[in-house]
C-alpha cells in the first residue's frame, strides 16, 4: 500500500498546487485587511486575466473546436507581453473594484459589499463567457515544457516557477509591510480603520493601491493555474475556494498562516489524489476539505470572537 | 386568543390588522399577477408557458433565499446545490422503474426532496450562532461545492449524460397535470400558495422575532430571543422553500436536467434575483424571478448569458443599496407618499416614535424630522 | 487660527450639533465640557474631518477646511487624539507615532520624535514594544504622541483623562501646558470638569448640540456648571 515513491512525488506536486493556492490566498488575505470584505472579485480577475492570457498566446491550431468555423482566432504572440497586459488587466480591474467598495460602499456593511463581490467576480465570468463561450482550453505555460527531475520526481519548470513566485511575492510583500511607510498605513489601516483616517492616512489611497496590488497578484494566478489544469470558469472557482479556505485558516488576517492553509490543502489534497492512502474518490477530497475548512473557521471565530463582533454587519 | 390551534402554536397566524398600505400593495400585487396569469397562457407558444412555469418555480426558490438574507441577514452561497439536491432526490424517487413501474407519487416523493435541503441548510446555520456574514458565505460556498462534487457525480442519482431516464408529470388525487399548460397552472398555484406562507410567516410572531435578531442582537437576546435558534430556523425554512422549488422542477423537465443548472455561478444568478428585487416585496420578487427566467432566452439572439445577466444584477443591485432596485424604486415613491402625507399632517407627531425603530428600513429616504440632540445622541450610541 | 461657524453636523438622518461657533487662537486652551451624549466628540470629529458638517463653515489659519479629507486636516497642521484612544494596538510604538506622519518630513519627524520622547519619557522605553500591551495611561500618551508627530498647530484631544489614575492625569495637563506655551492650541474635551477648567484658558460647555456658554472666568462657569447640568453628570 504504501509507496515512498508515490509519497515523493505527491508532496512535490503538493507544494506546487499549494503554492498557487498560496497566491490566491494572500491576495484575499490583503484584500480582506484593507477592506474587511471577502474578495471573491479576485476569482474573477483570475478567470479574466487567465482567458486573456490564453488568447494573445494560444496556438489557434491548438484551441477546442480547432478546423470548424467555432474555433477561436487566438494570437501567438510571444508570451512575456502577454504576461504583462493580463497582470495590468488584473490590476485595472482590482482598482475598478476598489473604486467602489472604498468609495460609495465604504461604510456599508461589509456583508452587502461581499456581495458586492460576488457580483463583480460573476460580472466578470460572464464577459469572459460572451467574448469566449464554451471555451475549455489547454493553455501553454509561460515558463515552457521543460521538466526536471527533482528529489525522484518529475517536476515541470511551471510548477517551479509557481513555487519560486511565491516565494518571492512572500519576501517583497513581509518588506513592503514591515519596512516601509507605505507598509505601517497599510496595517494602521487594517488594525482600526477609523483611527487610520483620523490620524491623517489617506485611508482611500492606500487600500486602492493595496487592491490595485492584490488584483495584480489574482491575475497572476490566474495566468500560472490556467497551464495546470485546463482553462474554464469551474476550473478557476476550484482553485478559489481551496486559497479562500487557506485564507480562512489564518482568520483572513495572518500572512504566514494563510500560506500554511495553502500548503496544507496542497499536501492533503496530493496525497488523497495521489494515492499515498489508497484509492479515495474525488467526493471525499471535497468532503475532507469542507472538514478542514469547517474547523478552520470555528478555531478562528472562537479566537477572535470580540474583533469579529465590530466587523459585522 | 389563547385558542388552541395550530396557528397559535406554530406562530403562524395572519396579521389581525393589515395596515392600508400593506394591504393595497399586497391586493394590487396579487391583481396584476392573476389577470397576467389567465390571459398570458392563451396567446402565447408552448415554450414561453414552459419558460414562465420554470420562472415561478425560480420564484419559489428566490422567496427562500429571501427568507435567509431577509430574515436572518445572512447571505446563502448554497442555492443551486441546495436546489438540484431537491430536483435529483425527487427525480430519483419518482422516475420510471422505481418501487415497480411508475415511480414514487408525487406528494411523498416531494415531501422527502423538499426535506432533505431544509436539514441540510438548517444544518450548516447550527454552528454559525457567532459568525459574522462573511463566514456563513464561505462555509455555504463550502457546502455548495461539496454538494457538487459528492451528491451530483452519484449518476445513479442524477441520471449521467445522455442516460434515459423518465419522470412523469405529476398524479395529484387523480388528476394528471401532465400537459405543459396543466403544469403552469399548478406551479403557479404552488407558487402562490408559498407567497402566502412567506407572508403569512413574516407577519407572525416568531417571523418578527427572527427580524428583530437581525437588526438587533443585543436586544433581541436581552428580550430572550436566541439569535442562534431563528437563525437556524430562517435557514430551515429558507431552505425548505428551496427544496419545494426543487421537487417542483423535478418533473417539470420530465428527465434529470443537467448538473450546469446548479454549480456555484447558479448560486450567485440565484442570488441576484433577491438582490435585485429586495426582501420586503414578495411580488417584487415574484416579477424579477420571471424577468431573469425568461430574459436570457429572449435576449439569444444577443448572446445574453446567464451569468452576466446575474453579474450585472448583483452589482447594479448592491450598488443601489440594501433595499434593492425594486424596494429604492417602491421606498421612493413611498417617500412621495409620505411628503404628501405630512404635507397634510403636519401638527400630528404620533408617527414619531415608530419612525425611529424603522430606521433601518427608511434609511435611504430623506426625510430629516429634527429630534432632540439627547435622543439623536442616544440612538448613536447605540449603534 | 480655528474659526468655526453656524457648524451643525450628524450621522445619517440624525442631527448631533445644531450651529455651532467658537474660535481657537494659536497657544490657547480651550476646554469643551458637557454631559453625556451632548455632541462632544461628534464635534471634534467634525473639526478633523470623519463626520461631514451638513451645515456651516471651518476655516483653519485662513483657509475653509469644511470639506476636506481628514489627511489634508493632518497636513495642515490640525490633529485629533480621539476618544477611546484608539491606538493600532498591532503595531509597535514607533510605528503608531509615524502612522500619524504621513506627509511629514523626516526632519521634522526626527525633531518631533525627540519632543514626544522628553513629553513622555516612557514612550522612549517602550519604543519597540507592542502597542497594545501598554497602560492605559501610556496608551494615552500613545495617542497624543501620534497627534504630534506631525507637528501640529492646534490638538484636539478627546476625553484624555478616561479611566486613568488622578497622578497620571496630572502628568498629562501638564504636558498639554507645555504645549501651549510653546504656542500650540490645545482644544480639550473631558469629563473631569474641575481639572481641566482649571487649567484652560477658556471653556466652551455644549448641550444637546448646542454651544450654551463661552468665557474666560471660572467664576461664571463655575455657577453655571453648578445649577446647569452638574446634576446630569
Amino acid at each position: 500500500m504504501f509507496q515512498p515513491f508515490i509519497v515523493k512525488a505527491s508532496f512535490v506536486t503538493g507544494i506546487a498546487s499549494g503554492a498557487l493556492y498560496g497566491i490566491l490566498a494572500i491576495a484575499l488575505v490583503m484584500s480582506f485587511r484593507m477592506s474587511r470584505v471577502v474578495a471573491f472579485v479576485h476569482g474573477g480577475i483570475a478567470l479574466s486575466s487567465a482567458f486573456l492570457y490564453w488568447y494573445l498566446v494560444a496556438n489557434p491550431a491548438r484551441t477546442s473546436g480547432h478546423g470548424t468555423n467555432l474555433a477561436y482566432a487566438t494570437k501567438e504572440w510571444p508570451k512575456l507581453p502577454a504576461v504583462i497586459l493580463a497582470i495590468l488587466l488584473g490590476a485595472g480591474l482590482g482598482i475598478l473594484f476598489a473604486s467602489v467598495a472604498t468609495g460609495r460602499m465604504s461604510k456599508w456593511p461589509r456583508i452587502t459589499v461581499t456581495t458586492f463581490a460576488l457580483g463583480g467576480m460573476l460580472l466578470f465570468a460572464g464577459i469572459t463567457q460572451e467574448i469566449w463561450p464554451g471555451a475549455f482550453e489547454i493553455v501553454p505555460s509561460p515558463f515552457g515544457k521543460g521538466r526536471v527531475s527533482i528529489w525522484g520526481a518529475n517536476v515541470s519548470h511551471h510548477q517551479i516557477a509557481v513555487v519560486s513566485i511565491l516565494v518571492f511575492l512572500v519576501i517583497v510583500l513581509h518588506l513592503l509591510v514591515t519596512k516601509t511607510k507605505v507598509g505601517v498605513q497599510i496595517r494602521a489601516i487594517s488594525d482600526d480603520v477609523e483611527a487610520a483616517e483620523i490620524v491623517g492616512v489617506p485611508v482611500r489611497r492606500v487600500s486602492m493601491g493595496v487592491w490595485c496590488l492584490t488584483g495584480a497578484m489574482a491575475g497572476l494566478g490566474g495566468i500560472l493555474l490556467a497551464p495546470m489544469t485546463r482553462l474554464g470558469a469551474s476550473v478557476v472557482l476550484f482553485v478559489l475556494i481551496r486559497s479562500l479556505a487557506g485564507a480562512v485558516l489564518g482568520g483572513f488576517n495572518s500572512l504566514p498562516l494563510a500560506l500554511l492553509g495553502s500548503m496544507l490543502f496542497g499536501q492533503v489534497e496530493a496525497h488523497v489524489t495521489g494515492g499515498t492512502f489508497g484509492k479515495i474518490s474525488s467526493g471525499w477530497r471535497e468532503v475532507i476539505l469542507m472538514a478542514v475548512l469547517f474547523t478552520g473557521i470555528f478555531i478562528v471565530t472562537r479566537r477572535r470572537r470580540s474583533q469579529f463582533r465590530l466587523t459585522e454587519a | 386568543m389563547s385558542k388552541l390551534t395550530v396557528a397559535n402554536i406554530t406562530g403562524l397566524r395572519f396579521p389581525e390588522k393589515i395596515t392600508g398600505q400593506d394591504r393595497r400593495h399586497f391586493l394590487g400585487g396579487a391583481l396584476v399577477v392573476l389577470v397576467a396569469i389567465s390571459v398570458v397562457p392563451l396567446f402565447v407558444a408552448d415554450y414561453w408557458i414552459f419558460l414562465s412555469t420554470a420562472g415561478f418555480i425560480t420564484a419559489i426558490t428566490v422567496m427562500g433565499l429571501a427568507i435567509i438574507i431577509g430574515w436572518a441577514g445572512q447571505v446563502t452561497l448554497a442555492g443551486a446545490a441546495l436546489l438540484g439536491t431537491s430536483v435529483y432526490i425527487t427525480g430519483y424517487l419518482m422516475r420510471e422503474g422505481l418501487a415497480g413501474s411508475g415511480g414514487w407519487p408525487f406528494i411523498p416523493a416531494l415531501i422527502i426532496g423538499a426535506l432533505c435541503p431544509a436539514v441540510l441548510s438548517a444544518l450548516i446555520a447550527v454552528p454559525t450562532a457567532r459568525f459574522s456574514g462573511i463566514y456563513v458565505m464561505v462555509l455555504t460556498m463550502g457546502l455548495q461545492v461539496t454538494l457538487e462534487r459528492t451528491l451530483f457525480t452519484y449518476t445513479w442519482i442524477t441520471g449521467g449524460v445522455g442516460a434515459d431516464v423518465r419522470i412523469n408529470r405529476p398524479k395529484i388525487f387523480g388528476f394528471e397535470f401532465n400537459t405543459d399548460h396543466r403544469y403552469f397552472y399548478l406551479s403557479f398555484s404552488v407558487m402562490v400558495i408559498a407567497a402566502f406562507v412567506m407572508y403569512a410567516l413574516r407577519n407572525s410572531r416568531h417571523g418578527r422575532a427572527i427580524q428583530l435578531v437581525r437588526t438587533d442582537r443585543q436586544a433581541a437576546a436581552a428580550v430572550g430571543i436566541s439569535p442562534w435558534l431563528y437563525r437556524v430556523v430562517a435557514f430551515g425554512i429558507g431552505g425548505l422553500f428551496i427544496g419545494l422549488a426543487g421537487a417542483m422542477t423535478a418533473p417539470l423537465y420530465e428527465s434529470p436536467p443537467a448538473l450546469t443548472q446548479y454549480i456555484l455561478f447558479q448560486s450567485l444568478f440565484l442570488l441576484a434575483i433577491p438582490v435585485v428585487a429586495g426582501t420586503q416585496s414578495i411580488t417584487g420578487l415574484i416579477v424579477v424571478s420571471l424577468t431573469f427566467q425568461i430574459l436570457p432566452p429572449a435576449l439569444q439572439s444577443h448572446r445574453l448569458s446567464v451569468y452576466l445577466l446575474g453579474g450585472i444584477g448583483l452589482v447594479a443591485g448592491t450598488l443601489v443599496g440594501p433595499r434593492g432596485i425594486v424596494g429604492t424604486t417602491l421606498d421612493f415613491l413611498q417617500q412621495q407618499r409620505d411628503v404628501k402625507s405630512l404635507e397634510r399632517a403636519s401638527a400630528n407627531e404620533n408617527d414619531l416614535g415608530e419612525e425611529a425603530t424603522d430606521e433601518s428600513k427608511k434609511a435611504s429616504s430623506n426625510i430629516t424630522p429634527s429630534k432632540p440632540a439627547t435622543e439623536s445622541a442616544k440612538v448613536r450610541k447605540d449603534e | 487660527m480655528l474659526e468655526v461657524s453656524e457648524l451643525s453636523a450628524g450621522y445619517g438622518r440624525l442631527q448631533v450639533l445644531f450651529d455651532i461657533n467658537f474660535g481657537v487662537r494659536a497657544g490657547e486652551m480651550l476646554a469643551i465640557i458637557g454631559p453625556n451624549g451632548a455632541g462632544k466628540s461628534t464635534l471634534l470629529k467634525s473639526l478633523i474631518g470623519v463626520v461631514t458638517p451638513t451645515k456651516g463653515r471651518i476655516i483653519f489659519e485662513g483657509s475653509r477646511i469644511t470639506h476636506e479629507p481628514p489627511n489634508m486636516r493632518v497636513a495642515r497642521g490640525l490633529t485629533l487624539s480621539p476618544e477611546g484612544r484608539r491606538i493600532f494596538s498591532s503595531l509597535s510604538v514607533h510605528e503608531n507615532l509615524l502612522s500619524g506622519a504621513v506627509r511629514t518630513s523626516s526632519s521634522v519627524i526626527e525633531t518631533q520624535l525627540e519632543k514626544i520622547y522628553s513629553l513622555f519619557p516612557v514612550l522612549a522605553e517602550r519604543e519597540k514594544q507592542e502597542a497594545g500591551s501598554l497602560s492605559g495611561g501610556e496608551q494615552q500618551m500613545l495617542a497624543i504622541g501620534r497627534a504630534l508627530i506631525s507637528a501640529p498647530k492646534l490638538l484636539l484631544i478627546d476625553e484624555p483623562s478616561m479611566g486613568l489614575a488622578p497622578l497620571v492625569v496630572a502628568e498629562l495637563y501638564d504636558a498639554l501646558l507645555k504645549l501651549t506655551s510653546e504656542g500650540i492650541g490645545v482644544v480639550v474635551v473631558d469629563e473631569r470638569v474641575t481639572e481641566v477648567t482649571r487649567i484652560s484658558d477658556r471653556t466652551c460647555i455644549v448641550e444637546k448640540g448646542r454651544i450654551v456658554y463661552e468665557g474666560e472666568h471660572s467664576e461664571a462657569l463655575e455657577q453655571l456648571r453648578d445649577t446647569a447640568f452638574l446634576g446630569t453628570l
